[in-house]
């Protein structure tokens, strides 16, 4: 009897151990000053993004007493890991998310609202892409943190041995028959030099590596449009990629100009004058694989670092110059226990001084005018492209409430235009399982 | 063989039975109560996980089943009855998606069992290097399925291991990933490689439990040994096989990585695997509701699905 008690004792012991291991929570330390205690703020963010170590810590140096804790997870995984969090009862206080979700968060009522935090005149310096894309129902859900956009980096070396020399100005930027001449001409004589083959446009290194993203590759489809025509115009309605309202896609993303639009983009990988591959290769600028590269401006330090000699070229249109804007953010969560200090820490970390530094310390594109004025490089090679094609040619991917839904369906419509599937067919097919979505 | 009734009562309590002063049956119950209580507390752990980590999530899905709601308001749930469930049978998407899965399961099965039991049968011979092939066999199985999904990824792509080796014979590059007619045969090939270590080893063993006497008699007889194969061996190991096709279908059915990590469900759908297309749905189009149907349609399609196997297969033999 004495043994089974023992056996029991024994169980029942270590299960109450590992209940009380798992359910322990780490105490919050103290810190001489801070009489009023010390507040620990959550933070979830994607990996080797914002908010970095480097913008918590220096948050932290200038008020000891907050301090941070950080959960991170794959950009991949950021999404699901913000929907399974986000009805938990205890949703990080601070939480890094794509801009471009900011509707559809913020609409369900995940963030929490910034406007009352935002420094007087911040309206008036924000870009208005950063604006409109942080914003849902004439509210600010994130100051912004960084823009971002895609040009057109080309391998000097290769370029220059083909005889080819890229456009360095907006005004003179390459239509997209002008730049696929130049990628195939470039491909050709690359090829023939390296005796295997080089790619005229190096395959997409975005989201999942392979074809499709809607923040490169619908810029094909959106190009074909314009914004200045008459608002009834399927010139338009291109343009924009959905109804004013957010409600239909039809008539919008499958136009004859989108259309027209998704076959020249299915031209760049199959045909006689194809200029990339359909399956991704990392690195494909950097190991002489490729002579251009469609990249976010972050690609400039990796090729600097990499020691290539590298240009930056506008990113080539069709019939109207666009770019989309857009990069990696991080608000306050509505239910948040410390909204209030996390809120402060934010705007913080968005604005003012601390601002200003991380920018220039990190070569990151600003949201706000005052910093692009107050920084030189950035009206110098290479980041002078992307900061000119946000201001001249951005607009944010069309936003809405529903805006995974969007990007699920049209990334892989485009990814399957890519691999040879009729633009039409799949165009349509895409609006014809957004539109109930988008409906609702 | 008995000749009459049968002594119920337990060998110990009969032996002990004419020095004990209680009765068989109420010393039968004390010995089941010593033992139960040490049973209970190692065991109970063990079925706390199992119900809070299995169990309660699964009443948790089927709960969600009927409703209609996104995962950040999830209090903001309506009650839409059997509306999920009739969605799956109308839903283009989702049709395409289970007899994609199907077939995926198919041409998994197809390949893992008959290959797998040749392997078993080399191993089962006296081979050099034997032990060192049944662990590169093996070691598949043992490897993540993100990683393996990774390898393949970068041996079918248009510049990979597997274009390169054909353009130096002269064949044109091949879309493994991305034609409509050849991406769900190549994931079902790298499924195959992954698993097919645990199906050898599974054959393996059942081949070593075969009494070597029926195929020597059969010998014997005069029967070679493909006769021996098929009338002998094939037959005794039916319950291997059921085993083997039982679990091979499930995790086809669990499938996830190949399409996750290798095609993201293209080109037109045709690797979008049930569990990937379960995934989108409650995490990225914030349908939990109807993923939640969905998942309970795939766990009832298993275990439909291996009743028929098990009805289909089962053993007529003893050994």
């Amino acid at each position: 009897m004495k043994r089974n008690i023992a056996t029991l004792s024994t169980a029942v012991g270590t299960v109450a151990i590992m209940a009380l291991a798992g359910c322990s929570a780490g105490s919050t330390p103290t810190i001489a000053g801070c009489e009023d205690g010390v507040t620990e703020l959550s933070v979830l963010r994607a990996e080797n993004n914002s908010p970095t170590d480097e913008q918590l810590d220096a948050y932290t140096a200038a008020n000891k007493c907050v301090i941070f804790t950080v959960d991170e997870v794959p950009f991949g995984n950021l999404a699901a890991k913000i929907a399974v969090l986000a009805p938990s009862s205890n949703p990080p206080d601070i939480v890094g998310f794509d801009a471009p979700s900011t509707a559809s968060y913020a609409s369900q009522g995940f963030l929490l609202p910034l406007d009352d935090y935002l420094p007087a005149g911040w309206f008036d310096d924000v870009t208005s892409a950063t604006l409109t894309e942080n914003s849902w129902d004439g509210q600010v859900y994130s100051p912004g943190n960084e823009q971002d956009t895609l040009s057109l980096y080309f391998n000097k070396e290769l370029t220059d041995a083909a005889g080819i020399t890229p456009p360095t100005s907006l005004d003179t930027a390459w239509t997209w028959p002008e730049a696929q001449a130049a990628m195939l001409t470039c491909q050709v004589s690359a090829t023939e030099a390296a005796g295997s083959t080089v790619y005229g446009l190096a395959p997409s290194r975005l989201g999942d590596g392979t074809p499709g993203t809607s923040y490169r590759d619908q810029l094909f489809l959106r190009s074909m449009g314009d914004p200045t025509a008459p608002e009834s115009s399927s010139a338009y309605k291109t343009f924009y990629a959905i109804s004013d309202d957010g409600t239909t896609v039809d008539g919008w993303l499958n136009t004859p100009e989108a259309i027209e639009g998704a076959t020249f983009y299915q031209n760049l990988f199959e045909g006689p004058d194809a200029v990339t591959s359909k399956t991704g290769l990392p690195n494909a600028l950097i190991d002489g694989k490729a002579c251009f590269d469609l990249e976010v401006s972050s690609n400039a330090t990796t090729l600097t670092n990499a020691g290539v000699d590298f240009g930056v070229s506008p990113t080539p249109y069709l019939v109207t110059p666009i770019v989309h804007t857009g990069a990696v953010t991080f608000g306050v969560t509505a239910r948040s226990n410390n909204a209030e200090a996390a809120a402060t820490a934010v705007v913080a970390m968005d604005t003012g001084d601390q601002y200003l530094d991380w920018v220039e310390n990190n070569l990151r594109i600003p949201v706000l005018v005052s910093t692009t004025e107050a920084l030189p490089s950035l009206s110098e090679a290479p980041l002078n492209i992307p900061v000119e094609e946000i201001q001249e040619w951005g607009v944010p991917r069309p936003p809405g409430p529903h805006f995974d839904a969007y990007d699920l369906y049209v990334t892989a419509a485009l990814k399957n235009i890519a691999y040879g599937a009729d633009p039409k067919t799949e165009l349509d097919q895409a609006v014809a399982k957004l539109d109930p979505i988008l409906s609702k | 063989m008995h000749s009459g009734p049968i002594d119920s009562t337990p060998l110990a309590v009969r032996d002990l039975g004419g020095s004990s002063t209680l009765p068989p049956r109420r010393r039968s119950q004390s010995k089941i109560g010593k033992g139960a209580l040490p049973a209970l507390a190692f065991l109970t752990p063990f079925l706390l996980l199992l119900l809070v980590f299995q169990y309660i999530p699964l009443a948790v899905m089927a709960r969600s089943s009927v409703l209609d709601y996104s995962l950040f308001n999830p209090d903001n749930a309506t009650f839409v009855g059997a509306a999920n469930f009739i969605r799956i049978f109308t839903d283009a998407e989702t049709i395409q998606s289970l007899l994609i899965t199907f077939a995926f399961i198919l041409g998994v099965l197809i390949l893992v069992v008959p290959a797998s039991f040749a392997l078993a049968v080399f191993l089962n011979g006296k081979l050099p290097a034997r032990a060192l092939v049944r662990t590169m066999i093996f070691l598949p199985v043992v490897t993540s399925s993100v990683v393996v999904a990774t390898l393949w990824t970068f041996l079918l792509n248009e510049t990979g291991l597997i274009n390169s080796v054909l353009a130096t014979v002269g064949i044109p590059s091949a879309g493994f990933l991305t034609d409509t007619t050849q991406a769900l045969p190549a994931i079902i090939v790298m499924t195959v490689w992954q698993q097919v270590g645990l199906a050898t080893v599974l054959f393996l063993g059942g081949l070593q439990a075969v009494p070597a006497e029926l195929s020597e008699a059969a010998h014997m007889d005069g029967a070679g040994p493909l006769r021996r194969t098929l009338s002998i061996t094939l037959p005794l190991l039916s319950r291997t096989t059921l085993f083997i096709v039982v679990v091979m279908t499930v995790f086809a059915l669990q499938a996830f990585a190949p399409a996750y990590i290798m095609t993201g469900g293209a080109p037109q759908g045709t690797t979008n695997l049930i569990i990937y297309h379960i995934y989108k749905t409650a995490f990225i189009l914030q349908q939990p509701g109807y993923a939640s149907a969905m998942a309970l349609v795939v766990l009832a399609f298993a275990i439909i699905i291996s009743l028929i196997q098990m009805r289909l297969l089962r053993t007529r033999w003893n050994y």
